[in-house]
């Protein structure tokens, strides 16, 4: 017999890897199995009003998130961080990767078996987890009646995540619904005594708006968080007068190599989004700035001492030409779809 | 994830026991390094789970996991034997051509013994004897996983060969 043939090995042998490792591996599978938990694209930042159904007030402060997270992905930085204390870590922490999609990040398990400190990264949040330390003073949460601090999870489909926590166990506190802050909303409280509300944005009402939908309360706030507007206005476009369009387009394309569209005067191929404009015989450059509504700005210029001089309807969108306080101008600009 | 993909993970999370014991073993007993067998072991199933979730395996078995496994323990070779080639003793190859080569080999091998020396070969070496004898795969086979032709296979194969009975009659008790 060949002596390399004696090297054939017997692979119907069962072998046992360390519990612990199989165990872990466990986790990570499933937590790698677990759905996408989308995040939606961020919008403004809300504020959620104290209502008869919505029993708990949120300011929400978290960080801003732009981009869809799996649950697998790492959490992006953030200064505050929910820390939940368990009855059960362990089981929690399953519990939390199966209804909620979140993975396990790191875990230290102490030589009585408690779970000391977990991190969780769920959506694209972080969360910090520990067995109950009673002696000092960390109690889980089913030691009391209710839970004073709830988790507001922003999510991409709140019927759907809502349904999958009851399914696996969580008590539905409140149903799916659509709140006049313009989120859809549910409440839930977990298997190990936490009060999660899920939100998903569906529409971005003002502040007046809002206060108007909320009977029983009055709502209010810094004039300009109202709506999307919480973000600061931004210069969207700006614009270079000439008397003929095509002549510009020539004379820049060969001097820049900018490419100029003939019949909009649009520059498409540099980095700030600019164009020539015909149109105003005083010449000069103009800055556009981008608004959603400007309604509610047309309102506040007004109160500051500002003048609109013309507002006219272009393919491209509706053009408002202000001048500020001191007489200078500057434009508005609502966009056309398509022209965002 | 689609609906045909949960099914699939679900089918993955039921097998996981016995595939575990299946994969685990066939890694240890290929690397004989338990930190190894567990790091591989964790890259094949989460290798699987990317298969999934990219609705790319027709039926998860064992057996599939088990290929999976022989792909990175290849992989892994492949690793080692970039980190050995600098390391690795010029006179290597000299030495196993100026030995017993061409001669008929006829031994009853000593089980423990030729383990070892598989576990001392370099990287290469030991990948093509695990994969062409361990394994028992054709030369073909062994070829497409180490990403050779047959023909470079087969010459690295007569290498592999010299290197472990050089070695191998050092040792041997």
């Amino acid at each position: 017999m060949n002596p390399f043939e004696q090297l054939r090995m017997d692979d119907t042998l069962p072998a046992r890897p360390d519990p612990a490792f199989a165990a872990r591996l466990r986790r990570t599978v499933e937590a790698a199995l677990a759905p996408d938990l989308e995040l939606p694209a961020r919008t403004a930042h809300t504020h959620t009003p104290h209502t008869g159904d919505d029993a708990m007030s949120q300011t929400d402060t978290t960080e801003a998130t732009t981009t869809a997270t799996t649950g697998t992905a790492a959490p992006a930085a953030q200064v505050l961080t929910p820390y939940l204390a368990v009855h059960d870590a362990t089981a929690a922490i399953d519990w939390y990767a199966d209804a909620l999609g979140a993975s396990e990040q790191v875990r230290y398990v102490g030589d009585d078996g408690r779970i000391g400190h977990a991190e969780l990264a769920v959506g694209g949040a972080r969360i910090f987890l520990s067995d109950a330390y009673p002696d000092i003073g960390v109690v889980a949460a089913t030691a009391h009646e209710g839970s004073s601090v709830s988790l507001h999870l922003e999510v991409a489909d709140v019927d759907a995540l809502h349904a999958r926590s009851v399914e696996r166990g969580a008590t539905s506190e409140r149903a799916p619904a659509d709140q006049a802050h313009g989120a859809r909303s549910a409440t839930i409280i977990d298997p190990y005594g936490h009060r999660w509300m899920l939100s998903q944005q569906i529409a971005s009402p003002t502040l007046e708006e809002i206060d108007a939908a909320t009977p029983g309360f009055t709502v209010t706030g810094a004039p300009a968080a109202a709506g999307r507007a919480s973000r600061p206005i931004q210069l969207g476009y700006y614009t270079i007068h000439t008397d003929d369009i095509a002549t510009a387009a020539a004379f820049y394309s060969r001097l820049f190599g900018w490419s100029v569209d003939p019949e909009s005067g649009h520059v498409d191929n540099c980095d700030l989004p600019f164009g020539f404009e015909n149109q105003y015989p005083e010449g000069g450059y103009h800055l556009w700035m981008t608004v959603d509504d400007p309604e509610p700005l047309l309102a506040r210029l007004a109160e500051l001492g500002g003048t609109v001089v013309a507002d006219v309807e272009y393919a491209s969108g509706r053009g408002i030409e202000c001048r500020d306080d001191q007489g200078h101008r500057f434009d508005l600009h609502q966009p056309a779809p398509g022209y965002e | 994830m689609t609906a045909a993909a949960g099914d699939q993970g679900d089918v993955l999370l039921a097998l996981y026991e016995d595939a575990l014991a299946q994969v685990y073993g066939y890694l240890h007993r290929r690397c004989r390094n338990r930190a190894v067998a567990e790091d591989l072991t964790t890259e094949v199933f989460l290798a699987a789970v990317d298969s999934i979730r990219r609705r790319a395996v027709a039926e998860v078995t064992i057996a599939w996991l088990v290929g999976i496994a022989r792909h990175k323990l290849v992989d892994h070779w492949r690793r080692v034997e970039r980190d050995e080639r600098n390391l690795r003793a010029v006179g290597e190859d000299a030495a196993v051509n100026a030995g017993t080569a061409g001669d008929p080999w006829d031994a009853q091998l000593d089980e423990l013994a030729a383990r070892d020396v598989l576990g001392e070969l370099g990287a290469h070496h030991r990948a093509a004897l695990t994969l062409r004898y361990v394994d028992d795969l054709p030369v073909d086979d062994v070829a497409r996983c180490l990403g050779r032709t047959v023909h470079a296979t087969e010459a690295l194969l007569v290498r592999a060969r010299r290197a472990f009975r050089a070695r191998y009659e050092e040792v041997a008790p």
